[in-house]
C-alpha cells in the first residue's frame, strides 16, 4: 500500500481527503436520518440535528490528522523535519487542508441531505447558521486533537488513539452532565441533546461554544507544530469563547410562535401547533380516515390535539373557534419520540384508537379508584382490540412505546376475549349499529359489547 | 541488578525480541493500566433512559468502554510484526516457530490482562459480555492487521463498534457487542476471526523468508 507522508505528493493527500469527506459523509446521513423524526420538516431542529454528526466525524477527522503527523516518525524521517528550515506549519500544511477541506465537505453533504429533506416539507423558519457554525468549529477541534496526539503517542497506535479522543471528551460532558448535575456541561459540548421545536439556543452561546472549540483545536495544532505564541492566542480567544458560554449557559428562549394553534374544522376539528404544521395535512387526513372508519361515532363537538403541553393548552384555547366539549390527545410518535416531526402511520391509528376508545376510560378508571378489571376497562380494551384488528395491526403492544398490550390482558381475562371475539365476528354494519346505539355509554365507557 | 551471566544473555535476548516488536516496559504499563482504565470507565454508564442502574451481572459495557477496548487492541495488533528485520533475520529460531510463540504471548497477554483487571469492572457489568466483546473486538482488528496496516485495521474495527453503537442501524437480535443473549454467537465469531487470523499469519510466515514490512 501507498504510503501517504506529508509533503510527499499532493495526490496522496487528495486520496486521504476524499476518504475523510466520503466516511464523514456516510456516517453523518446514517446518523441524521436514523433519527429522521427529530428534524425532518422543522428548520430550527434541522440546523441543531447537524451537530450530532460530530460525535463520529471529529473521530475520522482525528485519527486523519494523527495519522498525517505521526507519519515521519513512522518512516523515521522526523530528524529531517526537524532540522528543516520549513516550519512545521508548511510540512503540514497542505496535508492537514486536505483532511479539513475534506472533512467540511463531508458534512456538507450531509447538510444538503437534510436541506432537501425538509425544504419541500418546511412551513416556516430557516436554517440556522449559527448551529452549523459548531460543526465547522469541531473539524479544527479534530485537527488539533489529531496533530497533539500524532505528536505524542507511539506512530502506528496514534491514529486509533486520536479516534477515541474526542468520543471520550463528548462522553465526558455527557457524564459530567448526568453525574456533576451542572448545565454547562451539555451546553458546551458539540453535540447537545436540546430539543429544538420549542427551545431555542442563545447566540452567544452558539457563537462562544464554537469560538471555544476551534479556539482550543488551534491551540493544540500550534502546540503540536511547535508555534507557541500563536497557541498563546489561541488560549486567550478560547478563554472569550468559553466566558460566553459560562455567562449563557442554562438559557433557553421560547419560542411562542411555535406554539400557535392551527385548526382544521371538520368531523373532528383537528388542531396542531406551529411547529407541526409540516406534518399536519397527513395529520388531518389520518385522523379523518380514522374517524370515518368508526361511522357510529359522531365527533362533531369533538377536538383532536396532538399533544398536551401545557403552554399549548393555553393557546388553543385563545384560539379555538368553537370552544369544543371534549378534547381528544393523539399524540404523533415515532419510535420512541413524541411528539415527531414525522407520522409513523401505524403508531399514529393505533394511538388515535388508544385516544378514542382506551385512554378516557383508564382515566375514570383511575379516577374512581377502582383497579384491576373492571368493566369500564374491559369496554376499553375490548373496542381497542377491535380497532387494532380492523386496522390489521399487531395486537402485542408493538404499535407505539408505552402501548397497551391487548393480547396479555385477553390472556388473563377470559370474558374481555370473549367480547372482543364476539364484537370483531359481527358485519361491519352491525359494528356501526352497535356504536352508534351505545355512543353515550361508550363515551362514559358503560357499555361492554355482548359476549 | 547482578544476575549470573547465563541468566543475563537470554534475559537481554528477550529484551531485544521483544523491543523490536514494541513491546517495553513503558508499553507493557501502558496497555495495563488503559485495561484498568477500561474497568473504570464501565462504572459510568447510561442508557437511552438517562442514567441506568443495573442489578449485577445484567448489562452490557457502555460505548465508552468498548471504544477504549480499541486501543489495547491496535496495540496487540501494532506488535504482531518485527519492526527490526535483521534481527529476526540471524535469529537461530525457525521464523515459524518464532512467530507462533509470539502469537501464543499476544493471546495469552490478550487473555491475562483483562482477567487480572477486571475487578475494577462495575458488578453491573456481565463477564462473559466483557470477554466475548474483547474478543471480537481484538479479533476483528487482528484479522484486518494481518492483511493490511495499522489505521486501516483500527478503522475498521472502529467502523464496527461504531455500527454496533448507532442505535437502529443494526438489528438488535444481530447486535453482537450490546445484546446479551448474543455473547455466546459475539465470542464465536471472534474465535472464527482468531483462528483465521491464526492461519494467515502461518501462511504469511511460511510463505516468505524475510519478515513482512508492517506498513
Amino acid at each position: 500500500m501507498r504510503s501517504v507522508a506529508p509533503g510527499r505528493s499532493n495526490s496522496a493527500d487528495l486520496l486521504l481527503g476524499t476518504a475523510v469527506a466520503a466516511f464523514t459523509a456516510l456516517q453523518g446521513i446514517i446518523v441524521v436520518a436514523g433519527k429522521s423524526e427529530r428534524w425532518a420538516g422543522h428548520w430550527a431542529s434541522t440546523s441543531a440535528a447537524l451537530n450530532w454528526t460530530t460525535v463520529w466525524g471529529c473521530c475520522i477527522v482525528s485519527a486523519a490528522a494523527a495519522w498525517l503527523v505521526a507519519s515521519a516518525r513512522r518512516h523515521h524521517y522526523e530528524d529531517l523535519i526537524q532540522t528543516s528550515s520549513r516550519s512545521r506549519f508548511r510540512v503540514y500544511r497542505a496535508s492537514l487542508l486536505a483532511v479539513a477541506l475534506g472533512s467540511l465537505s463531508g458534512y456538507t453533504v450531509v447538510l444538503a441531505y437534510m436541506v432537501s429533506t425538509t425544504r419541500p416539507q418546511a412551513t416556516h423558519g430557516h436554517l440556522n447558521l449559527l448551529e452549523v457554525a459548531t460543526t465547522a468549529a469541531s473539524v479544527l477541534l479534530a485537527i488539533g486533537l489529531g496533530s497533539a496526539v500524532g505528536r505524542v503517542i507511539p506512530a502506528r497506535i496514534a491514529p486509533i488513539s486520536a479516534a477515541v479522543v474526542p468520543y471520550v471528551l463528548y462522553m465526558l460532558l455527557v457524564y459530567g452532565d448526568a453525574y456533576g448535575g451542572s448545565i454547562l456541561f451539555s451546553d458546551i459540548s458539540l453535540s447537545d441533546q436540546v430539543d429544538r421545536t420549542y427551545l431555542r439556543m442563545p447566540a452567544e452561546l452558539l457563537l462562544g461554544r464554537a469560538v471555544f472549540w476551534a479556539a482550543v483545536g488551534v491551540s493544540l495544532l500550534c502546540c503540536a507544530m511547535l508555534a507557541g505564541r500563536v497557541a498563546f492566542i489561541a488560549v486567550l480567544v478560547a478563554s472569550f469563547g468559553l466566558s460566553a458560554v459560562l455567562l449563557t449557559a442554562g438559557v433557553r428562549l421560547e419560542d411562542a410562535a411555535e406554539y400557535r394553534a392551527i385548526c382544521f374544522s371538520g368531523r373532528p376539528t383537528i388542531c396542531v401547533d406551529r411547529a407541526h404544521e409540516h406534518v399536519a395535512d397527513e395529520y388531518v387526513r389520518r385522523i379523518r380516515t380514522g374517524a370515518a372508519a368508526i361511522p357510529g361515532m359522531d365527533l362533531a363537538a369533538t377536538t383532536v390535539v396532538p399533544h398536551e403541553d401545557p403552554n399549548w393548552q393555553s393557546q388553543l384555547q385563545q384560539s379555538a373557534e368553537s370552544p369544543a366539549s371534549q378534547v381528544l390527545f393523539v399524540p404523533i410518535i415515532k419510535h420512541n419520540t413524541s411528539p415527531a416531526h414525522q407520522i409513523d402511520p401505524a403508531a399514529l391509528d393505533a394511538a388515535f384508537g388508544a385516544a378514542m376508545f382506551l385512554k378516557p376510560c383508564q382515566q375514570e378508571a383511575a379516577a374512581s379508584g377502582e383497579t384491576g378489571m373492571t368493566d369500564q376497562i374491559r369496554m376499553a380494551v375490548t373496542l381497542y382490540g377491535w380497532w387494532l384488528t380492523t386496522k390489521n395491526m399487531p395486537l402485542d403492544g408493538s404499535n407505539y412505546p408505552g402501548e397497551l398490550d391487548v393480547r396479555s390482558v385477553t390472556a388473563g381475562d377470559p370474558v374481555t376475549a370473549a367480547a372482543l371475539d364476539h364484537f370483531s365476528s359481527l358485519s361491519t354494519t352491525d359494528q356501526a349499529m352497535w356504536i352508534k346505539m351505545n355512543q353515550d355509554r361508550v363515551s362514559k365507557c358503560r357499555a361492554l359489547p355482548p359476549a | 541488578m547482578r544476575t549470573s551471566i547465563e541468566l543475563r544473555t537470554p534475559l537481554l535476548l528477550t529484551r531485544a525480541f521483544a523491543g523490536a516488536r514494541g513491546v517495553t516496559l513503558r508499553a507493557v504499563l501502558a496497555y495495563v493500566a488503559v485495561w484498568a482504565l477500561i474497568g473504570g470507565v464501565s462504572r459510568f454508564s447510561m442508557s437511552a433512559l438517562g442514567l441506568y442502574f443495573a442489578p449485577p451481572g445484567s448489562s452490557s459495557l457502555d460505548t465508552v468502554a468498548v471504544v477504549f477496548m480499541l486501543l489495547p487492541a491496535a496495540a496487540l495488533a501494532n506488535s504482531t510484526a518485527s519492526r527490526v528485520p535483521e534481527l529476526e533475520a540471524v535469529r537461530s529460531r525457525v521464523l515459524l516457530v518464532a512467530q507462533c510463540l509470539w502469537l501464543l504471548a499476544i493471546v495469552g497477554a490478550a487473555t491475562i490482562v483483562p482477567w487480572a483487571t477486571s475487578f475494577t469492572l462495575s458488578q453491573a457489568v456481565d463477564r462473559n459480555s466483557y470477554f466475548s466483546t474483547w474478543l471480537l473486538v481484538l479479533s476483528a482488528m487482528l484479522v484486518v492487521h494481518a492483511v493490511t496496516t495499522t489505521m486501516v485495521a483500527s478503522m475498521v474495527a472502529m467502523s464496527l463498534v461504531a455500527a454496533f453503537s448507532t442505535p437502529g442501524l443494526v438489528p438488535w437480535e444481530y447486535n453482537l457487542i450490546y445484546n446479551l443473549a448474543e455473547k455466546g454467537l459475539a465470542a464465536g465469531v471472534g474465535i472464527v476471526l482468531l483462528l483465521i487470523w491464526g492461519s494467515l499469519q502461518v501462511a504469511q510466515h511460511t510463505r516468505q523468508v524475510g519478515i513482512p514490512n508492517p506498513d
